[in-house]
């Protein structure tokens, strides 16, 4: 796909079986399959931040654990930097995780309440084998609490995340991942469990670590609004595909995608001299995942649906200059029709 | 803001929450009068326990030399119960130790790995769980032979099963944590998931149910005496029991049958006290519910 | 003569910690036909002030002091029998998490049929013609009248608890983060249905929620709350356009927006305070940039300025 890229994406597709009931399972009805990533493809340009946004179900989530084979794929392949990261033995997958790496959602779950923080980094520094000895392990450390500006060090060397407030879990779970100076970093929703007033200090910090080490970033979230002021880029997610991938301001100023559409019309504005605008959106209820075959996976929602939509899925393609869309109709409107 | 304890406070902190139970405190004292026989038998007013005596010693009444008197070998009963403790907790401990370990062992594994593993463990636990336990300990011990190390061994497989669902379904709850995730993710081997992040949450539970084993080893062994099963060169209440009641004098000597009746049912009742009250006292909550 | 007075509430929780001081001081007001937002992050005592409203502080918790005039009557002070008419009839709340507040074993029918059943004199076929009304009211079809909470995805559920919630004509409606975890179209389509309501029903309502931008859309009048105090009270474009405690400022400035030009953010340094032992004196004053001595050692009255109320000692 495009050259410079640290991490390419081809067709990735991951589905998880719907457990048929006991008598099901005796008919000869197919399984089905709840698509949750359905064929996605995308590349990460070197030091961009790349954000996936979209709803619950949307499998931004999945996607963020298929990329780093936390959930193997059903199919599909991942390029980290031209190395196959889709068909690495254990070792090699292990070797990988020092490149790639996850900051988690929870805050409160995603630190074991029975380590310490210098435990939990230490963690990471001994598995990689990273030092000789106990003090070159104690000084990355110290240099990744100080990153995270968990300080004074000492104040925080040795204690247990009960003790920690929410941001100060998610410096932790950072620093964990800093250790290794992995070069492509997939952060899953890290500051939507935070109280407001502490959201945007995390989101400053994953900005200067980014900047400071020259981290490629994928952003995933549900916040649109939050995602502006970090991503450089923004791809739309629904329903386990792309429907639409531009730098972040093209997407907001202008959606070409009726869903995204919908979407910014949807997102409120702390501003209350703003008016609620219409909602070009029918209906209440979308497709389930697991009822989906080849027609555009909007159709049942979009207000400006044809009925070429349910006969073909449309095709993710450059509409405009760095913008992708998969939409039949926004082809059609940019060119004018 | 005061610091959070290091391991150490925590144990403090639990202990002192569980002498806040009732139960927990009226089975530690129970135990800590049983330990101390055990410990100090030589010196508790003992003779040697398997020494015979004269024809004219001989199912005495409880006197002075002799407080619960003497059996139909002339056998000092005090002193069989004192040593008989020993017994009691050497299987107690070693069966409990045995079963919990292999029954963690297997349990994490299930848990962890899923799948055919899990089920394959799964089936053969709920095979042995089918196995009625008594009469299958009675035909292995008939089997094996009577040697403490045997009844240890068959109380051990009749046990490990009920250990090894608990523990199961503790590390299922555990592995869908975050954390375990994260550790995954910078790395860690499968290994290192299980011994370095599962297995410090499952401990807890561990030693609950050690606790209750050893009163599963402990009745065990009484039982499997009593039937004729037991070791005779060791001195045992079960086997106590087994001397009364094959003496057919068992109806005119409370003195020889109570001890070992009321001992075995104070030290069952003494563990199930402190592994219940161990067991409710880790469950999240029980500060706030018990209003302290 | 306010809907609503509340007047120095005081609600703590006596743990054996110490007592958590989780409403202290609370004031505000609530007039007919009127918006109030109550926005704070978690553990600022707004669910718990609310809570104080319909009596359901529970113990360890415990209404310490203050007034809570609804009507003209004071609710602290009203028997058990009163309360229950109140409840329901007179405020009526839809709480968060409507996935726990619905009965799962009950038909949503039944569940709005119960509160008219108990709070009015009315016949078994009125209420059942009333509750298919709700439901219409609400955007779920009367025809889902027998299905079971689980049969509805999360902003049905919603929807069904503001159809209980509004079903004996509550003079007023209290909101609990009524669209908090709902995506963001659903959420668009509920607060939609809440500002019709209100416009429809001429329904006062006490929004509860941490999201600034919800409240804008929704809020005539705002009272911002930190580590258990009311910070500022304004009206909604007023706070937003001129925030004047450190906190608002620091809340709405550090607040991004998907729409509009691109702001540059200041976010706050530090994190809420444990309520066990909150700061002395302005309980904000350990991540106020403009904090002074005084700040640390008196707790600040309300002033007035530029028509907000603010507990801050910056304002003479």
């Amino acid at each position: 796909m495009e050259k410079g890229s640290v991490l390419r994406v081809e067709h990735l597709k991951k589905y998880f079986p719907v457990r048929k009931g006991f008598l099901a399972s005796f008919s000869s009805k197919k399984s089905e399959y709840v698509r949750a990533v359905d064929d996605v493809s995308f590349s990460v340009r070197e030091g961009e931040t790349l954000g996936f946004v979209g709803e619950s179900g949307c499998g931004k989530t999945t996607m963020g654990r298929t990329i780093l084979r936390l959930i193997e794929p059903t199919s599909g392949k991942v390029y980290y930097e031209g190395t196959e990261v889709t068909s690495l033995d254990r070792r090699g997958l292990k070797n990988m995780r020092r490149k790639m790496q996850m900051i988690f959602q929870d805050p409160h779950g995603s630190l074991n309440p029975r380590r310490t923080v210098s435990n939990i980094l230490r963690q990471t520094v001994t598995i990689h084998n990273l030092a000789n000895n106990k003090a070159e392990e104690d000084a990355m450390i110290k240099s990744a609490l100080e990153e995270v500006e968990l300080v004074p060090v000492e104040e925080f060397w040795n204690r247990y995340p009960i003790l920690l407030s929410g941001g100060q879990r998610q410096r932790v779970g950072l620093g964990r991942v800093l250790v290794l100076r992995p070069k492509l970093v997939v952060a899953d929703e890290p500051i939507s469990m935070l109280d407001i007033s502490v959201r945007l200090g995390i989101l400053n910090l994953m900005a200067k670590i980014r900047d400071k080490f020259g981290i490629s970033l994928i952003y995933i979230t549900h916040d649109i609004a939050t995602a502006r002021y970090i991503c450089d880029r923004i791809a739309i997610m629904y329903l386990g595909k792309i429907v639409e991938i531009a730098p972040t301001e093209e997407v907001l100023s202008k959606p070409l995608h009726p869903y995204t559409q919908a979407l910014m019309a949807a997102v409120p504005v702390p501003d209350p001299t703003v008016k609620m605008h219409e909602l070009p959106i029918k209906g209440y209820v979308p497709l389930n995942p697991g009822e989906i075959s080849s027609i555009c996976r909007f159709y049942p929602r979009c207000p400006y649906a044809t009925k070429k939509c349910h006969e073909e899925e449309p095709p993710l393609v450059e509409i405009e200059h760095d913008h992708y869309v998969a939409c039949i109709k926004a082809r059609r409107w940019v060119k004018g029709d | 803001m005061p610091e959070l304890p290091g391991r150490l406070e925590k144990l403090k902190d639990f202990l002192q929450l569980l002498f806040t139970n009732k139960m927990a405190v009226a089975g530690v004292s129970i135990f800590a009068v049983f330990s101390i026989m055990a410990i100090f038998a030589p010196f508790l007013h003992t003779v040697d326990p398997k020494a015979t005596g004269e024809v004219g010693s001989i199912l005495l009444s409880p006197s002075w030399q002799f407080w619960l008197g003497t059996d139909d070998l002339g056998r000092d009963i005090w002193s069989q119960i004192v040593y008989g403790t020993r017994v009691s907790f050497t299987i107690g401990f070693v069966a409990a130790g045995i079963t919990v370990s292999f029954g963690t062992l297997t349990g994490m594994i299930a848990g962890f790995y899923g799948g055919r593993l899990e089920e394959v463990i799964m089936r053969i636990v709920d095979f042995f769980m089918m196995l009625p336990a008594l009469p299958l300990m009675i035909v292995l011990a008939a089997i094996l032979g009577p040697s403490i190390w045997n009844i240890v061994f068959v109380v051990s497989i009749v046990s490990w099963p009920t250990t090894a669902r608990v523990i199961r379904s503790q590390v299922l709850s555990v592995k869908e944590r975050a954390f375990v995730e994260a550790s995954r993710c910078i790395g860690a081997s499968d290994s290192l998931l299980m011994v370095g992040e599962i297995l410090p949450n499952v401990i807890p539970l561990m030693f609950a149910e050690a606790v209750l084993m050893v009163t599963e080893a402990i009745y065990a062994e009484s039982v499997l005496a009593f039937l004729g099963l037991g070791d005779p060169t060791t001195v045992s209440w079960g086997m106590m029991l087994h001397f009364v009641f094959e003496s057919g004098v068992m109806a005119r000597v409370p003195n020889w049958v109570m001890p070992p009746v009321a001992s075995i049912c104070a030290l069952i009742l003494a563990f199930t006290f402190l592994g219940t009250a161990i067991s409710d006292v880790l469950k999240p909550g029980y500060r706030e519910i018990k209003g302290l | 003569m306010a809907l609503l007075d509340v007047e120095n509430l005081k609600v703590y929780y006596f743990t054996r910690e110490g007592a958590v001081k989780a409403a202290d001081d609370v004031s505000f007001s609530v007039d007919k036909d009127e918006t109030l937002g109550l926005i704070g992050e978690s553990g600022c005592g707004k669910t718990t002030a609310v809570f104080a409203l319909l009596r359901f502080v529970t113990p360890p918790g415990r209404i310490v002091g203050g007034k809570i005039v609804f009507e003209g009557n004071d609710i602290i002070t009203m028997s058990d029998e009163e309360m229950r008419h109140l409840r329901g009839k007179g405020i009526s709340m839809v709480f968060q998490g409507a996935q726990s507040a619905l009965n799962p074993v009950m038909t949503i029918g039944r569940q709005i049929t119960e509160g008219i059943l108990e709070h009015e004199d009315v016949s078994k076929e009125e209420a059942w013609e009333r509750a298919r009304k709700q439901l219409e009211l609400v955007g779920i079809g009367s025809d889902r009248i027998k299905n079971y909470p689980h049969e509805f995805s999360g902003g049905m559920k919603q929807r069904a608890m503001i159809a209980i919630a509004t079903a004996c004509n509550p003079r007023l409606l209290i909101l609990d983060e009524p669209v908090t975890g709902l995506d963001v179209i659903v959420q668009r389509q509920l607060l939609t249905l809440i500002n019709n309501l209100r416009a429809e029903l001429r329904l006062p309502i006490i929004f509860i929620t941490h999201d600034l931008s919800v409240i804008a859309e929704t809020c005539d009048k705002v009272v911002v709350m930190y580590a258990g105090k009311i910070v500022e009270q304004a009206s909604a474009v007023s706070l937003y356009e001129n925030p004047v405690h450190p906190y608002s400022q620091g809340l709405i400035r550090s607040y991004p927006s998907a729409k509009g030009k691109r702001k540059e953010l200041k976010s706050i340094p530090g994190a809420p305070p444990r309520l066990v032992n909150p700061p002395r004196g302005c309980r904000f004053h350990p991540r106020c940039p403009y904090a002074m001595d005084i700040c640390g050692e008196e707790e600040p009255a309300f002033r007035e300025k530029d028509g907000h109320l603010v507990a801050c000692h910056l304002i003479k």
